[in-house]
This record gives C-alpha cells, sequence and structure tokens, in this order.
C-alpha cells in the first residue's frame, strides 16, 4: 500500500477539548419489589480526549457500552462515576444553569431520523427549538438562522413550513444536523448518524458533516459499528469491547499496525466489497458475555485465540505500547 | 435446457392496487437461479428486491396483490398453483430466513418444538425422530450443545444463535432453494461472518441455489457467485460476482461501488455521490427510471426507457450509454497497466 498522507498523521498533542476520565455507568436491576438484584455494567472504565475539529471515532459490536459513552456526555444519562473536564469544568458535577449553559456547547445526532424529529412540528420549529431554550435571538433573526442552516445541509428554504413526514430518512438526518448546529456548539455527539440510511445517501451525509466540522470549528464524538465509515471520518479511533476501551490511536496506526486481537477479528471479519483483495478471517467463536456477569480478568478472554492463563485472572491495563497507541492486552505489556 | 435451472423467474410483475391507485412494486423481473449457486439480489430500500422474494413464496396478500409473468420452480409455474399446492412447497421445496430473527421466531414455543413442526408436516415424522433431526440440524448450524438448547424458548438466546435456529429449520426439510432475506444485517460483524460461513459451507453440502437479498456490497462480494442489481422494481444490471465488481456497465452500479467508505481508500477524498434520492413508486420517471440521478444521462434517456439487454455472457445490462462506461473501463485499464 501507498504511504498515505492523511489526517491522522497530524499533531494531536494540543489541549484537548474534553477529557473525559475513568468513566463508568451501572444499570441497576430491580426486582418487582425495588429492590436492587444486580448491575449491568454497560460502561467499565473509559477515558478518552477530544481535541478541536477532531473527530474521535468509537467503534464496537452491540451491547460494548459505546452509545452509553455518548450519551453520558450530555448527561442524558447519569454516569455512575467519573470526570468529563471541559473548559475547567467538570461535566458530570454541574447543575443547574451551568449544565444547560454546557448543553448549548454539546449537542447531539442520533440514530434513527424517523423516531428523532417531532411529528407534530414543522421542521422550522424543530430547528429553531434549541434556540428558543437557550434564549439566542430574537424571533426573526432565530428564523433567518434556522433558513440559513437548511440551505447548509442541503435542504431548500421553501420546505421550512413543511413536516418531518415529508421527507426522506437522508433528508432528515439533514434536518437533525441543522439542528444541532443551531446553538453553534463545539462538540455534537453523533451515534451512528448513516446507519440507518442507503449507500447512495449514507455516502451524501458523510460529506456533509465534513464540510460542517470544518466551517463550524466541530469536535465530533463519531459513534458506530462500521469499521468502514470510521475510518473515513475518524482522525482517532476507539474500539470499546463490553464496557471496556481495549485500543485507542490514530486511525491509520490502528489500521496498519493492529495490536488487541479483538479489533484484528474486527477487521478482518468486514466483508469488503471487492473482489481483488483477498484476505484471510479471522473468525472469533462465540457470544459477547453478558454484561452483567463480565468475564474475570481480561473481558475477552473467552472468545481471545491467544489467550494465556494470565489473561483469565489479571485485568489488563491500558497502556501506551507506541507513541500515541494504548492497548489494554497482556500480550503487549 | 428445462432442467439447467432451478428456478426461472420470467417477466415478473407485482402489483399492489393502494388508495392511490395500483402500485408497481416490481415492473418485469427476470432472472434464473441454478443448482448449487449464490444468485446476489442487491438494490436501496423500495427496489423490490424482498417483494420480489416474497412474490416466489407468494407470501403476500392476495387480495390486494396483482401477479403477472411466471416463475418456474420444477417445471411448474408457481403463480398458477393454489393454496394448498402451495403449503406443500414452502417450508420444504423453497425455505426462507428473514431479516429480523426475534420477530420471526414464535415466542411462546421452543425451538425444538417450531423446529420439529416443520419436519413434521412436510416429511410424515413422528414427534421423536422429528426432535432428533431438529437436534441434527441444529448441530449443522454449528449450535453447541443442541440437546440443552431445543428445550429453551427463542427469548433464552441470543440474536446470533437465533439466526442459526431459523437456519436449521430453513433446511431441516433439505430445499432445494433456499431464500434468505438479509439474514446478517441485524448481526454484529463477528457473528455476520459466522453466519455467512454456515450458510456458504450447507450451501455446498446440500447443494441448493440460493438467492441472497441484501443492500451491502460487502457481503455480496463474499458469498455470491452471481449478481442481479435493482433499481425501482425492475433489475438494471447482472453479471458475475468478479465481472460486477471490477467492470460494472450501469451507472448506478458503479456509483453505489463508489460511494462506499473503502477500508484501504484515501481518506481525505471526498466520498462519490449519487445525486437526489430513490423516487417514489408512484411517481416513476418518464425513459430510464435513474435518469434524473445519472450523470450520464441524455436527451434520449429522458424519453425513452432502455431494455435490459445481453453485453457478454452473463452480463446484462439495462442502460443506453454502457459502452461510454465499457470505453473508460478499457481507459482505466490500459493506465493501470502502463
Amino acid at each position: 500500500m501507498q504511504p498515505q498522507l492523511s489526517k491522522g498523521k497530524e499533531e494531536l498533542h494540543t489541549t484537548p477539548l474534553l477529557e473525559v476520565n475513568q468513566l463508568q455507568k451501572y444499570f441497576p436491576i430491580q426486582s418487582p419489589f425495588g429492590r436492587t438484584k444486580g448491575y449491568v455494567k454497560a460502561v467499565e472504565n473509559i477515558e478518552f480526549n477530544l481535541y478541536q475539529k477532531k473527530t474521535l471515532g468509537i467503534v464496537g459490536e452491540s451491547g460494548c457500552g459505546k452509545s452509553t459513552t455518548g450519551r453520558t456526555m450530555l448527561r442524558l444519562t447519569e454516569p455512575t462515576n467519573g470526570t468529563a473536564m471541559y473548559k475547567g469544568k467538570d461535566i458530570f458535577k454541574l447543575k443547574g444553569k451551568e449544565l444547560k449553559s454546557i448543553r448549548r456547547e454539546m449537542q447531539m445526532v442520533f440514530q434513527d431520523p424517523h423516531s428523532s424529529l417531532n411529528p407534530k412540528k414543522r421542521i422550522g420549529a424543530i430547528i429553531e427549538e434549541p434556540m428558543e431554550i437557550h434564549r439566542i435571538g430574537s424571533k426573526s433573526e432565530r428564523m433567518d438562522r434556522a433558513m440559513d442552516l437548511l440551505k447548509k445541509t442541503g435542504i431548500r428554504e421553501d420546505q421550512y413550513f413543511r413536516f418531518p413526514h415529508e421527507f426522506s430518512g437522508g433528508q432528515r438526518q439533514r434536518i437533525g444536523i441543522a439542528r444541532a448546529l443551531a446553538v453553534n456548539p463545539s462538540i455534537i455527539v453523533l451515534d451512528e448518524p448513516v446507519s440507518a440510511l442507503d449507500v447512495s445517501i449514507q455516502s451524501q451525509v458523510i460529506n456533509l458533516l465534513e464540510e460542517i466540522q470544518d466551517e463550524f470549528n466541530l469536535a465530533y464524538l463519531f459513534i458506530s459499528h462500521d469499521l468502514s465509515v470510521v475510518r473515513h471520518i475518524a482522525d482517532e479511533i476507539g474500539v470499546m469491547y463490553l464496557g471496556n476501551m481495549v485500543e485507542i490511536t490514530t486511525t491509520d496506526e490502528l489500521f496498519t499496525n493492529t495490536l488487541h486481537p479483538y479489533t484484528k477479528a474486527l477487521l478482518s471479519a468486514i466483508p469488503i466489497p471487492d473482489r481483488s483483495i483477498k484476505k484471510e478471517r479471522i473468525i472469533i467463536k462465540g457470544d459477547i458475555p453478558s454484561p452483567i456477569s463480565p468475564p474475570s480478568g481480561c473481558v475477552f478472554h473467552t472468545r481471545c485465540p491467544y489467550a494465556i492463563e494470565e489473561c483469565q485472572s489479571v485485568k489488563p491495563e491500558l497502556k501506551e505500547k507506541n507513541t500515541g497507541h494504548q492497548v489494554a492486552c497482556h500480550l503487549y505489556h | 435446457m428445462g432442467n439447467q435451472y432451478l428456478l426461472e423467474v420470467n417477466e415478473l410483475k407485482t402489483v399492489f392496487s393502494s388508495e392511490s391507485g395500483p402500485v408497481t412494486a416490481v415492473d418485469g423481473v427476470t432472472f434464473n437461479v441454478k443448482h448449487g449457486e449464490v444468485l446476489g439480489l442487491v438494490g436501496e430500500s423500495g427496489c423490490g428486491k424482498s417483494v420480489t422474494a416474497e412474490s416466489i413464496m407468494r407470501l403476500l396478500n392476495e387480495k390486494h396483490t396483482k401477479y403477472d409473468g411466471e416463475i418456474n420452480f420444477n417445471g411448474r409455474n408457481l403463480l398458477s398453483l393454489t393454496n394448498e399446492e402451495m403449503l406443500g412447497i414452502r417450508g420444504n421445496k423453497i425455505s426462507m430466513i428473514f431479516q429480523d430473527a426475534m420477530t420471526s421466531l414464535n415466542p411462546v414455543y421452543t425451538i425444538g418444538d417450531q423446529i420439529a413442526e416443520t419436519i413434521m408436516i412436510h416429511q410424515k415424522m413422528k414427534k421423536k425422530e422429528a426432535y432428533n433431526k431438529a437436534i441434527d440440524m441444529l448441530k449443522l448450524t454449528g449450535i453447541p450443545s443442541p440437546e440443552k438448547r431445543i428445550h429453551e424458548y427463542p427469548h433464552e438466546i441470543s440474536g446470533g444463535m437465533r439466526q442459526r435456529v431459523m437456519i436449521a429449520m430453513a433446511l431441516s426439510c433439505k430445499p432445494s432453494l433456499l431464500i434468505a432475506d438479509e439474514p446478517t444485517t441485524a448481526l454484529d460483524v463477528t457473528i455476520q461472518a459466522q453466519i455467512l460461513d454456515v450458510i456458504n459451507e450447507l450451501k455446498e453440502e446440500l447443494n441448493m441455489g440460493v438467492i441472497m437479498i441484501t443492500h451491502d456490497l460487502g457481503v455480496v462480494a463474499e458469498v455470491c457467485t452471481r449478481v442481479v442489481v435493482m433499481y425501482l422494481g425492475q433489475v438494471i444490471e447482472e453479471a458475475d460476482v468478479d465481472t460486477l465488481f471490477s467492470s460494472p456497465l450501469h451507472p448506478y452500479t458503479k456509483g453505489l461501488l463508489k460511494s462506499i467508505p473503502k477500508i484501504d481508500g484515501d481518506r481525505n477524498k471526498k466520498l462519490h455521490t449519487i445525486n437526489g434520492v430513490v423516487p417514489s413508486l408512484n411517481n416513476i420517471p418518464n425513459g430510464c427510471r435513474f435518469a434524473p440521478r445519472c450523470t450520464y444521462a441524455t436527451e434520449e434517456c429522458l424519453n425513452e426507457a432502455p431494455l435490459l439487454q445481453v453485453i457478454k455472457d452473463n452480463q446484462k445490462v439495462r442502460c443506453w450509454n454502457y459502452r461510454q462506461l465499457l470505453k473508460e473501463e478499457v481507459q482505466n485499464n490500459a493506465t493501470t497497466i502502463i
């Protein structure tokens, strides 16, 4: 392969915009009488940094805790433990007015464009609502901005008074993006933003996301299960498995120098739409264990083809192997 | 000639009646399936790929559906059979697996009951024999300790396991044709790889024909031998899998292949896009159905609909300008050789 000059190779060592440490989220399981029977350990111990104008991709299979991680950033679910430093403040400790003002700077785009827009509101009103909540501008100013955002996201201005059901999935996702941009945030959490879209529409939305990132100076937390999409858009990628970050590094490094056995299996399992590329498939056996009682030691050891005795008892820490390449695996430490 | 193909779909037309008039979801689809081959049926949502499959199985509500054309299977036209005659074919000679295994399995019966039911109806076996057969089938699809599993309910097992149960059920009567409608779309990639392997192995073991319906071109490259690409109810290209990926001749196929982010592509390049969206079936464009979104479109394309024509062995395309695409292909290849 040719050496690639790409966005991932730029220096990432500026001050992070968002610094997340020891994030943990347990959901209690309650018996019919309200007694707590146990916990779903959705997120165990996650840390990452998000930089201005950069995209951090989080990948993993269903149930690995990637969506929960995204939702806790906006306090849509309350974390059990951990800190998230943004502009010198810990987001997880904020209350009332301060929390509201932080939410203005962080917005979210959801997976399902059919259920994330209010069907009873006109799309103009949908985009203006966040501005109303945060008391930005006068009514006419808000309308101008909504028109402007519609145009930027590729929707005709004369569709301002239409309802969500009059649009296709791809267009609705554009409206969702326009709504997220309305309050001029600095971080957008994108939870599987293109998974529900057809291939020809998916590429349109990805291109749009890249354009507005430059224009609005946005940092993206891009959550997806599709590694080829994440590779295209992300500067850094974190791989999650059963609530743990198993590997995190720049995109190019992850693909050229894959370390963790789970990442390797994940990469080899992607069907490639090109017949000229022949690859060896590593098929990992079995299913993801339940997050209610995750395996002892390394959470991946039950499916890992390279597991050694140590893996069953000692939990590997996420540590730097090469510069800027962290991996949680006993094979490397 | 008659025995060469397992299934011959000839000018199939499926029309639904709706409040706003008849809607033609499948409009003159023609293709064949041979023994032991995996035919991919590809296209975006609304292109009619699932309706084609459901027409073959005659699963649609026939009060509101009109068929036209022929579906020849074993020398019989499935569209002219009575419902009773279809019962002997459905699940016996032709089986289907669906996308969502959770909603396709009955939640109040155990897995064993559901697999054995199919076997008892079609193979006239006793209950005990049928259960033993069910265990064998589960073993075949790679489910560990099937003797215990047959007593479990669908909610007790994972998504990947459920899809294996569906496959076991579909294959329990040794069908000669299997229709898989997006069998791995709801699954994670590592589980998807497992399931695709199972389908591939069993196809060889049982020498059956498979119709694989999917929107994922990666899955197509991995398991299919021949591919039919659909757009808005019509077949727009048919080719063997290597030809389709190396030299697609329809602008839509070409556009689709280019708009997927490649795992080894240039990340700084913008993704290729196809302009616009798929039109509604109530509002089908005149002339070529893809023309309004096509970069190659000429005056002719907007006015006159092209026919599906044979270009070379095993490649058919529905486009006026395929020669231009062919020329570009030749030029591209020439530059890579130099």
